[in-house]
Order: C-alpha cells, then sequence, then structure tokens
C-alpha cells in the first residue's frame, strides 16, 4: 500500500466517524403518569370520566379534554410538585372542579450520548394535597406504584 | 630468427591480457571489500538520536476555542534499524456543549509505542514515512455542568438542570487504548523536524463515571455508543539530540 492511499483511507475514516447525535425517536424518555378512573361505590370497577378538562395550574393551554377511564399526564421537571385542575365538563348545570397537588421527587438516569438523561419521578409522602374545598367530584385517591418508571401500567387511582 | 619474434610477440601478447584480466579481478576484490568496509563504518557512525518537541495542533485549537486547552509533548528515539521508540505524554481540558448537556472532562495520557520507517533515505537525509503503534492509558474526571431531561411530552416547559445529584464531578476515570499510526516527519534545519500524523483508535476498556459515561476521553476524542473506534491526528515540532552510543 502507498503512502497516498495510506493518507486517504485515514481520512475516510475520520469522515465516516463523525456522527450526528440525534436522539432517536422511539427511546423511553421520562415516564408520564398514568391515572386510572375507578368507581367509588364499586372500588374494583373502573368508571370512566367524560369530557374531563385537565388544566396545569399556572398554564394557559389545557392539557386536555378527556373521555375515557385511564390517561397519562406528564409532571413537572425539576420541581418538587405537579399541580392540576381537573373539571368534569359533562357535570352540568354546576361545574364540578377539583385541584390537586401531586408531590414528587426525581432521579435522573443516563440513557445513551444523544438523549442523555431521563427522569423517574417517585411520589413523596404525602404523595397528594386537595387543593380545593368542599364538595367536588372526587372521592378517593389511591397510588398504586411508587416510582413511575414506565408507562406500561397505572400510578395511581382516583375514585368518583 | 623470424620464428622466435612471432613467439615472443605471441606469448607477451597473451601475458599481458590474461595479467589486465587478473588485475581486474584483483580490483574488483578490493572493491567489494572496500564496500563491506564502508558499510560497516556508515552504520557505525549513524547516531542514535533522540528527538522530542509537542504537538502544535493543540495549541492553536485552544486559541481558537476558549472551551478547550491542550498540550502534548513527544518524544522518540532510534532503537536500531528503522525502529523508533515513541512516547506521547499530554494534557486536555474540554468543554463541550451538546443539544442536552454540557459537560467538563479533564486529564492527562500518556501513550507508549513504536514507528517503523518505510521511507529509504539518500545519505544524509533523515526523513521518515512511518507506520506505527502506540497503547494509550488517560487518567481523566468527568464533571456535569448542566443538563436537560428528555421528555416526550412538552406541556410544562423542560426545566435545564443545573444543580442536583447528577451536576458533579467525577474523577479516577480511566481508558485503555491501541492507535495506529502512519505518518511523516521531515527535516527542517540542523536538528529540527516537523511531523504530521493520522491516528486510528480503538477503546480496549474503559472506567466508567456512575450513572454517566465518558462522552470524551483526553488523548483518544470523542467516544461515541455505537462503536469502539475514534480517530485522531497530531502535527509535531521535534528537536534532535544526536546521541553515539
Amino acid at each position: 500500500m502507498t503512502f497516498r492511499s495510506l493518507i486517504f483511507f485515514f481520512i475516510l475514516i475520520l469522515l465516516s466517524c463523525e456522527k450526528d447525535d440525534i436522539c432517536l425517536e422511539g427511546t423511553p424518555g421520562t415516564a408520564r403518569m398514568i391515572i386510572l378512573f375507578k368507581d367509588h361505590e364499586n372500588p374494583q370497577l373502573k368508571k370512566g370520566v367524560s369530557k374531563l378538562l385537565i388544566r396545569g395550574l399556572g398554564q394557559l393551554d389545557s392539557l386536555t379534554t378527556f373521555t375515557g377511564d385511564s390517561i397519562a399526564i406528564p409532571l413537572r421537571n425539576n420541581f418538587d410538585f405537579t399541580q392540576y385542575e381537573m373539571t368534569l365538563r359533562s357535570s352540568s348545570p354546576t361545574l364540578l372542579s377539583d385541584s390537586l397537588q401531586i408531590n414528587h421527587t426525581q432521579f435522573d438516569t443516563y440513557i445513551n450520548r444523544a438523549c442523555v438523561y431521563k427522569s423517574t419521578f417517585v411520589f413523596e409522602k404525602p404523595f397528594y394535597y386537595k387543593l380545593t374545598q368542599g364538595e367536588g367530584w372526587i372521592k378517593n385517591i389511591e397510588k398504586i406504584r411508587d416510582t413511575l418508571s414506565d408507562e406500561k401500567s397505572s400510578h395511581l387511582a382516583i375514585y368518583h | 630468427m623470424k620464428k622466435v619474434h612471432i613467439w615472443l610477440f605471441i606469448i607477451s601478447l597473451t601475458l599481458t591480457v590474461s595479467w589486465v584480466n587478473a588485475q581486474e579481478i584483483v580490483a574488483d576484490e578490493v572493491l567489494v571489500t572496500e564496500e563491506a568496509v564502508d558499510t560497516l563504518k556508515k552504520r557505525e557512525k549513524k547516531p542514535y538520536t533522540i528527538r522530542f518537541g509537542i504537538d502544535l495542533s493543540k495549541p492553536v485549537m485552544a486559541q481558537m476555542d476558549k472551551d478547550y486547552f491542550g498540550l502534548e509533548l513527544v518524544g522518540d528515539i532510534r532503537l536500531y534499524s528503522e525502529f523508533y521508540g515513541a512516547v506521547e505524554l499530554g494534557n486536555e481540558t474540554k468543554t463541550q456543549q451538546s443539544e442536552r448537556i454540557n459537560l467538563t472532562t479533564t486529564g492527562t495520557y500518556l501513550k507508549l509505542g513504536f514507528d517503523y520507517n518505510m521511507y529509504k533515505n539518500w545519505k544524509g537525509m533523515n526523513n521518515s514515512i512511518y507506520l506505527g503503534m502506540r497503547l494509550g492509558n488517560s487518567f481523566h474526571k468527568q464533571e456535569v455542568n448542566e443538563y436537560e431531561p428528555y421528555e416526550l411530552n412538552h406541556y410544562w416547559d423542560t426545566e435545564i438542570i443545573k444543580e442536583g445529584p447528577e451536576i458533579r464531578e467525577q474523577d479516577a476515570l480511566q481508558a485503555r487504548w491501541i492507535e495506529i499510526i502512519a505518518g511523516i516527519r521531515v527535516k527542517m534545519i540542523n536538528n529540527i523536524y516537523m511531523g504530521f500524523s493520522l491516528r486510528l483508535n480503538r477503546l480496549m476498556s474503559d472506567t466508567r463515571p456512575v450513572n454517566f459515561d465518558n462522552l470524551y476521553i483526553p488523548g483518544f476524542n470523542k467516544k461515541t455508543d455505537e462503536n469502539v473506534w475514534g480517530a485522531g491526528f497530531n502535527y509535531t515540532i521535534t528537536y534532535a539530540i544526536p546521541v553515539k552510543l
């Protein structure tokens, strides 16, 4: 092999080694909190909500208006708590609204070079405060899993 | 009488021819021995040079990039024939900002190995085109300055984390690798040489920081997730001290 072809070979390697540092789609990121809605009269049964408006306190836009029995909501990174207002739009004529504060801590784990870290939330004690007084639509809240490491099953159950 | 003269002529002619031939053979033998002696003398005269100097590319890069500091001392010694023992000792500090993280790597590295010169020099020249190998070892530390956790949902603003358990410096990190080198070295004036080399690095092992990775290894360069290969180069200026052994 001549010297010239060797140099060429090395420059080729130098160029081809340059990989872009883009976090690939599909990499599991920070897990959201999965809430399961259940019937307070019959705690074994799921009971869906309809037209539930979910809005983070301090946010102008609502997260979603939701109908169903299980939803994933994001928690606030680098904060000790996340506050949500949940309004049941179907409960006319008077709108029933409850505000919740979820208390959490977090630890961050390294994924890879491009994505770097993801956060895992852990419920604190007590894991929630009800911010609104009086009668709302939420009767009871129970935690199912302490560590929000994935979104495979629910972390929290809301009885209504 | 005539016959005698003719015989004398013939004999003297053949004798001269044969004598000249004989002389030529002798001369050839002398030449051969002289050459042999000459090469021996030449080999004995060739000094064992020790060269040392610095990598010029690192101070230049440090001037251009305020987040980088680098210094590399290089040295080599001719061991025998075209084999040179070689060493590189360096120190680097590099702060890098990527999309999600800002970190600083500081460390020292040592590379030991040899070069083999493939260039046939004329008498008095001492240039080289060489192939070489090194074993590299770094001793470094890595500090995470800030990062942004990977979030799929952006309902809440993703906060950049500037303090917390992962914002820390982890030291006593090491890495070991092998380098394959191709380079040239040219004599400029007197005992000053300039050289350029390209390096292909293969990571053998590294001690990783807890809950993190060596994103940059001093001497090795950028470490990728996909493979164990890396690349580097240096641009050296060296001074040779002739040593007669």
